[in-house]
């Protein structure tokens, strides 16, 4: 997998990785994103684009978030692909701080 | 760029291109802080780049401060090939390089120098266009023919429609049938893919015609495995369903053809039955997708490179891009096909290259035949070699030769490159030149219809020159005082800018910097070709006078590919390989990049599970690939995804980074294809065997 979507877009969802996919490899569910690792094509550019440093190359992921390869994996067989940019959940700002990001 | 390296608001950005070989010519941003670039970025507000870069380009910043880079010039201390250099300074290489051409070209002529120029870099200035091109046409220098590419589709696309005016990508958008023909772009062109889904979410359909289900084809709604070689013969079986149906646009074809009748003759020799036997593809497939081209408009096909590396390349590119002209599919929005954007640029491209100052014409050399020319040539012998931007010990075919050819103790090599490739190990000096981010180029690109500038963002890595530095220091050194060889890059790139040509009009540097690009002046999206067909007829020429007088077939055909359909060929070497190429370098490009070669893990061979099966094969392991002329060691991989009969090897791969020293060019044969010299890196034929119980070491020829 080349790049893992991790817990900090739990809450956030604020979806600037989706705006600069050109494979449009996430999927999404009521509170964080998934990416698909067999459309991704290892880009890289959702990992700067992500307000909340949510996103990991698979090589860089700390062991303490290996567990999301497959959650990632699993979540995007069945969840549907976002293709286009969403408002980000409500509390998403308030989030944002909470993780020392804002 | 990485997720530390984030940018804030305390730190620059600079604008520039990617240089690399690649349809997409991106936009990027470097992030620079305290003079050093951190980071790099696609542009978000560029059109077709919108924001991302890909595999390769993402890590650019860390190849550009990778620990082998080279930072000094070297003169060779050991044997050619064995990689053994010492450090000298700037003025020592200057006057070594000048004393050796000067005295070269007093003994032997100016034609025994050879300037080869790779695609390292794309740029007008410091790449494959045209580094040194001045200088080389003072010293009367062999012209370098950069026959590793496109040359023989874009000679067959020219005897039909005049250039390489194709279908402007962003105009995919429109179309409701596309056809991706023996292309990759989720490796090779991503950026073109969101246009493609936008067809798509509008109900297009997407089929690829591929002899692999790449990653492409596993995307698409539907993947036809074809034997490799043989696009011209399906390009015909459609059009013959096509007109069996009366789908032809007879209205279009009347206005803007000549020579319908014959081609429709020969289209009519081509029934599906006849094409699947060619192409191994089933005849109701055939039938259906022409079925599906004759009811369609607007049609889009997207081709690239890979379809012409063989015998019969240019005719099969000639073929393909008859189709639009068929279906009227040229008069409609999102209709038509493209190979290249390349002909929309109208720079001035004389004036950058002032061919004047050539005293009289020269020879020219072929950029695929390297082999050869180092080997066999005495009118006069090749006795400087100057590489720039190119490791053709790794990329050109007939590896044995051309590192024999390297070999030759009475030949003087001069490389220009960022690392100590296979290629630089047989120089005499190796000379250190800039990365992108740290000179100034101009680009064009083969993909979109953008023009870029790119000025340096951070100062150079060690002693790295500029390549127009070396060449104008080159040109004093050597005693020359015309003007000409000692323009800056500010007014080399203004004598491109000054063509008058309506693309560029209004063009200026000065707009060129203020966003790092422009788009040329072409509506968005573009018409196909909007100034007419640049034909001797101005029209579409089914039927080509030149082609005939060329000594070729004056009809689009299909012209067989040469070892792939020989029997005896095949009954010593049963496996078809083709070699296109990683997701993870570019041409031999990154391919020393510890993370990505890493991610590319060791050169693999796909085969079918029944070849496999046959040979004692089993996943995974070692195997020896090989044919008369080479051999290479790989991994098997056993799939499904290419055909019995085909073996699939990712290029690119250094040999002297690899298991057995070489790779798949050891096994490709220096040939023609067709037209204009192309190489055929993909009509070859091996045979795989496994090695057991370690490798066997393989020799170098």
């Amino acid at each position: 997998m080349p790049v893992v979507v991790t817990d900090n877009c739990r809450r956030c969802r604020f979806t600037e990785c989706v705006a600069v996919c050109p494979v449009a490899c996430f999927h999404v569910d009521d509170d964080m994103v998934f990416v698909d690792a067999a459309a991704c094509i290892d880009c890289r550019a959702c990992l700067s684009a992500c307000p909340v440093l949510a996103i990991y190359d698979e090589d860089d992921l700390p062991d303490d978030k290996r567990h999301w390869i497959a959650i990632n994996e699993d979540k995007a067989k069945t969840l549907p692909v976002i293709r286009f940019k969403i408002d980000p959940l409500p509390d998403a700002e308030i989030r944002r701080r909470d993780l020392g990001l804002a | 760029m990485t997720r530390s390296e984030r940018p804030t608001h305390d730190r620059s950005i600079a604008r520039g291109t990617c240089p690399l070989d690649c349809p997409d010519t991106c936009s990027w941003e470097i992030i620079v802080e305290n003079g050093v670039a951190v980071g790099i970025r696609g542009t978000a507000d560029h059109p077709f780049t919108r924001g991302n870069l890909c595999a390769k380009v993402d890590r650019y910043i860390e190849h550009m401060h990778a620990p082998d880079r080279l930072l000094h010039p070297l003169k060779r201390v050991g044997p050619k090939g064995s990689g053994a250099f010492e450090r000298i300074s700037w003025d020592e290489a200057i006057a070594t390089f000048a004393d050796r051409l000067a005295t070269i070209k007093e003994d032997h002529g100016g034609e025994a120098i050879w300037p080869y120029a790779g695609c390292g870099s794309m740029g007008f200035l410091q790449g494959i266009v045209g580094v040194g091109g001045r200088l080389w046409n003072a010293l009367g220098a062999s012209h370098h023919e950069p026959t590793i590419c496109h040359h023989a589709g874009s000679h067959g696309t020219a005897y039909t429609m005049g250039s390489r005016h194709g279908l402007d990508p962003e105009a995919f958008a429109h179309a409701r049938l596309i056809v991706i023909w023996g292309a990759n772009p989720l490796t090779t062109h991503n950026h073109v893919w969101r246009f493609i889904s936008q067809a798509r979410e509008a109900g297009a359909h997407l089929v690829v015609i591929d002899p692999v289900r790449s990653r492409t084809a596993a995307r698409a709604d539907e993947h036809i495995s074809i034997v490799p070689g043989t696009d011209a013969a399906l390009a015909l079986g459609l059009l013959n369903v096509v007109v069996t149906m009366g789908a032809e646009d007879q209205a279009f074809i009347a206005e803007n053809t000549i020579g319908w009748s014959a081609y429709r003759e020969r289209i009519l020799a081509f029934p599906p039955e006849r094409v699947a036997q060619v192409t191994g593809i089933p005849a109701a497939q055939i039938r259906s997708l022409g079925e599906r081209l004759a009811r369609t408009r607007p049609t889009a096909i997207l081709t690239r490179m890979g379809i012409q590396r063989h015998a019969g390349g240019g005719m099969a590119l000639r073929t393909i891009m008859t189709i639009p002209g068929v279906t009227g599919d040229w008069r409609h929005l999102g209709g038509g096909a493209v190979y290249s954007t390349g002909a929309y640029f109208g720079g001035n491209i004389k004036a950058f290259l002032r061919p004047d100052l050539r005293a009289k014409p020269a020879r020219t050399l072929i950029m695929t035949r390297l082999g050869e020319g180092l080997l066999d040539l005495d009118d006069p012998p090749v006795k400087a070699l100057v590489v720039l931007g190119a490791n053709p010990a790794a990329s050109n075919p007939d590896q044995g030769r051309v590192r024999k050819g390297l070999a030759r103790d009475d030949l003087f090599t001069v490389v220009i490159d960022h690392f100590k490739t296979d290629t630089a190990d047989f120089a005499d000096l190796v000379l250190p030149t800039t990365m992108q981010p740290e000179h100034t180029d101009l680009h064009n690109a083969y993909g979109h219809l953008y023009l870029h500038l790119n000025e340096p963002a951070v100062r150079p890595q060690g002693e790295c020159l500029p390549s127009t530095e070396i060449f104008r220091r080159l040109a004093a050194a050597l005693g020359l005082t015309d003007p000409a060889l000692f323009a800056t890059d500010e007014e080399l790139v203004r004598s491109i800018l000054d063509s008058g040509h309506p693309s560029v009009e209004g063009i200026t540097l000065e707009r060129l910097r203020e966003q790092g690009w422009l788009r040329l002046n072409y509506p968005r999206p573009a018409k196909a070709y909007p100034f007419g067909f640049p034909t001797p007829s101005g029209k579409i020429e089914f039927l080509s006078e030149r082609a005939a007088a060329d000594g070729l077939d004056p009809l689009p055909a299909y012209t067989p590919p040469r070892e792939v359909t020989s029997e005896s060929t095949a009954a010593r070497f049963p496996l078809v390989l083709i070699s296109p190429a990683s997701h993870f370098f570019l041409n031999s490009m990154f391919a020393n990049k510890p993370d990505l070669l890493r991610k590319a893990g060791p050169i693999k061979v796909s085969l079918h599970a029944d070849d496999a099966a046959a040979r004692g094969i089993a996943n995974g392991s070692p195997v020896r690939v090989f044919n008369d002329r080479g051999a290479f060691v790989a991994q098997a991989e056993i799939t499904d995804t290419v055909r019995r009969g085909v073996a699939v090897t990712p290029k690119g791969y250094w040999p002297k980074l690899v298991s057995g020293g070489t790779n798949v060019n050891a096994t490709v044969e220096e040939r023609d294809s067709d037209m204009g010299h192309g190489a055929v890196f993909h009509d070859n034929r091996v045979d795989v065997l496994p090695i057991n119980p370690l490798p066997s070491p393989v020799a170098a020829e």
